[in-house]
């Protein structure tokens, strides 16, 4: 669904994103690992072109709707978490007698159903949730999820896991970065594994069903 | 930008310096209007409603000018530290459109502030017996806006390009420049070299802020207007918001 080939970037002088290339395919979960400064997030924000790439390709088909949770999602503290979707459902030029349904339909998913609480009254995990909301706004084909499971408790992991599997039942394809490797393994179907902007090691799903942990594959890719 | 607009606005109603700011200046105009209070010009008491109603429109306007600068100062780095802008630019929308609607808000927050002020200004001038000038207000309060707005469109142009420290600054120094247009005009011819050349060049860059408030005043009193110093203060704002297309952030 979405190619991505020899991209690049460098900051000054230095690559953080060296030739990468990789596939994700329609309806799977496909995992960015890597230590912090492994380049996930430069390669997500290129694919969001919230970052210039230095050089390669980034082929998404016409017409296709991403949405994005961000790794820290911040959202005004005064605003309820239905306001916050009707501002981004007004900036997605979604009618306004929609945007209400569209928004409740939205919060229920992801177990947010109390509309009236202000976000400043919100956990961390209630925010990565509603970022999640957000970005379902609009029913995207893709969705790229930013370290979804940063900072949260167990149970905040477990909830958050529990929707993506559900998105992914959804039928969409997600792209999603975390240094979490136990939660990539319950749910991703592929991926990479990057140090220095490099792929280090391709896997899919089977590799760490059959024999080895992801945790183990992640050792021997960057040689720790 | 228009939503983009109305979100940052609802934000700058619940910050709390709109509120501490505009209970100064109101502060300051009920006791300018005490009759109790005694200001002097040149060792000469200003007394009288027409000099302290005067006294009173210059303070608003240079509290008005401060109240910009205050609002508009860290709008747009904030959103770029909490990294708003990311979700915002995945919906499509421009740096443009995004910083425009965000600058609306600065110089709507600044402008409902100011008409604040100047309806205090309206409570003195019934109070005293002269309710012929508030329908005179209106108007001048439009001019008075065209002055508060540039400061307001300038510090958010600054701010995308500038950090907030080197911005705060300029903001000051153009504040201060167009507030005292006139007496600085004067003060040139005193000062010789090198010090009148930058002085004459700033007068003629940084718009006459203060020729602006005059002419809302002279509207109240019901004196000639000078047009031609308005449509140069709408001309400014134009020059100033085309900053708004041509600065650009990097990278998010």
């Amino acid at each position: 669904m979405i190619t991505i080939s020899n991209l690049s970037k460098s900051y000054k002088g230095k690559k953080v994103v060296d030739n990468l290339s990789f596939t994700m395919k329609e309806g799977e979960v496909f995992a960015l690992l890597g230590s912090n400064g492994a380049g996930k997030s430069t390669t997500i924000k290129m694919i969001l072109d919230l970052v210039k790439k230095d050089s390669g390709e980034i082929m998404i088909p016409p017409n296709t709707v991403i949405g994005y949770s961000p790794e820290t999602p911040y959202f005004p503290p005064f605003l309820t978490g239905m306001e916050v979707l009707s501002y981004y459902g007004a900036l997605q030029k979604i009618p306004q007698k929609e945007q209400r349904e569209t928004g409740k339909k939205l919060l229920t998913l992801v177990g947010l159903e109390d509309d009236s609480t202000k976000i400043r009254f919100y956990s961390k995990g209630m925010l990565q949730r509603l970022a999640l909301a957000q970005a379902l706004l609009g029913d995207p084909d893709a969705l790229i999820l930013d370290e979804p499971c940063a900072g949260l408790d167990a149970m905040g992991r477990i909830e958050m896991l529990n929707l993506i599997k559900g998105m992914k039942k959804m039928g969409k394809t997600i792209l999603m970065n975390s240094h979490i490797l136990n939660d990539m393994e319950k749910v991703c179907d592929e991926g990479i594994i990057m140090q220095k902007g490099k792929v280090m090691q391709r896997f899919k799903k089977e590799d760490f069903e059959k024999e080895n942990s992801l945790e183990e594959i992640f050792i021997k890719a960057v040689g720790a | 930008m228009i939503t983009i607009m109305k979100n940052a606005l609802k934000e700058r109603i619940r910050r709390k310096e709109l509120y501490i700011v505009v209970a100064v200046g109101i502060l300051l105009i009920l006791l300018c209007s005490s009759d109790s209070t005694s200001i002097s010009m040149n060792g000469e008491p200003l007394v009288g409603f027409r000099n302290m109603f005067m006294v009173m429109h210059v303070l608003i306007h240079v509290i008005s000018c401060l109240l910009a600068v205050v609002l508009s100062l860290r709008t747009i780095p904030k959103e770029y530290e909490r990294r708003n802008s990311h979700l915002v630019w995945v919906r499509g929308i421009g740096q443009a459109e995004y910083h425009a609607g965000l600058a609306a808000a600065n110089v709507l927050a600044t402008a409902f502030s100011a008409a604040f002020l100047y309806m205090v200004l309206a409570g003195y001038a019934v109070a005293k017996g002269h309710a012929s000038y508030v329908v005179r207000m209106l108007p001048a309060y439009l001019i008075l806006t065209v002055s508060v707005s540039i400061v307001s469109l300038l510090v958010s142009v600054l701010s995308i390009c500038l950090p907030s420290m080197a911005v705060g600054i300029l903001a000051v120094l153009f504040a201060g420049f167009g507030v005292l247009h006139g007496f600085l005009e004067i003060f040139k011819n005193a000062v010789g070299g090198a010090g009148s050349a930058s002085m004459s060049f700033l007068l003629k860059v940084i718009p006459d802020l203060n020729g602006l408030q005059k002419q809302a005043y002279n509207l109240i009193i019901g004196e000639r207007v000078d047009l031609h110093l308005v449509w140069f203060g709408l001309f400014a704002l134009w020059v100033i918001s085309s900053g708004l297309f041509i600065f650009k952030k990097k990278e998010a």
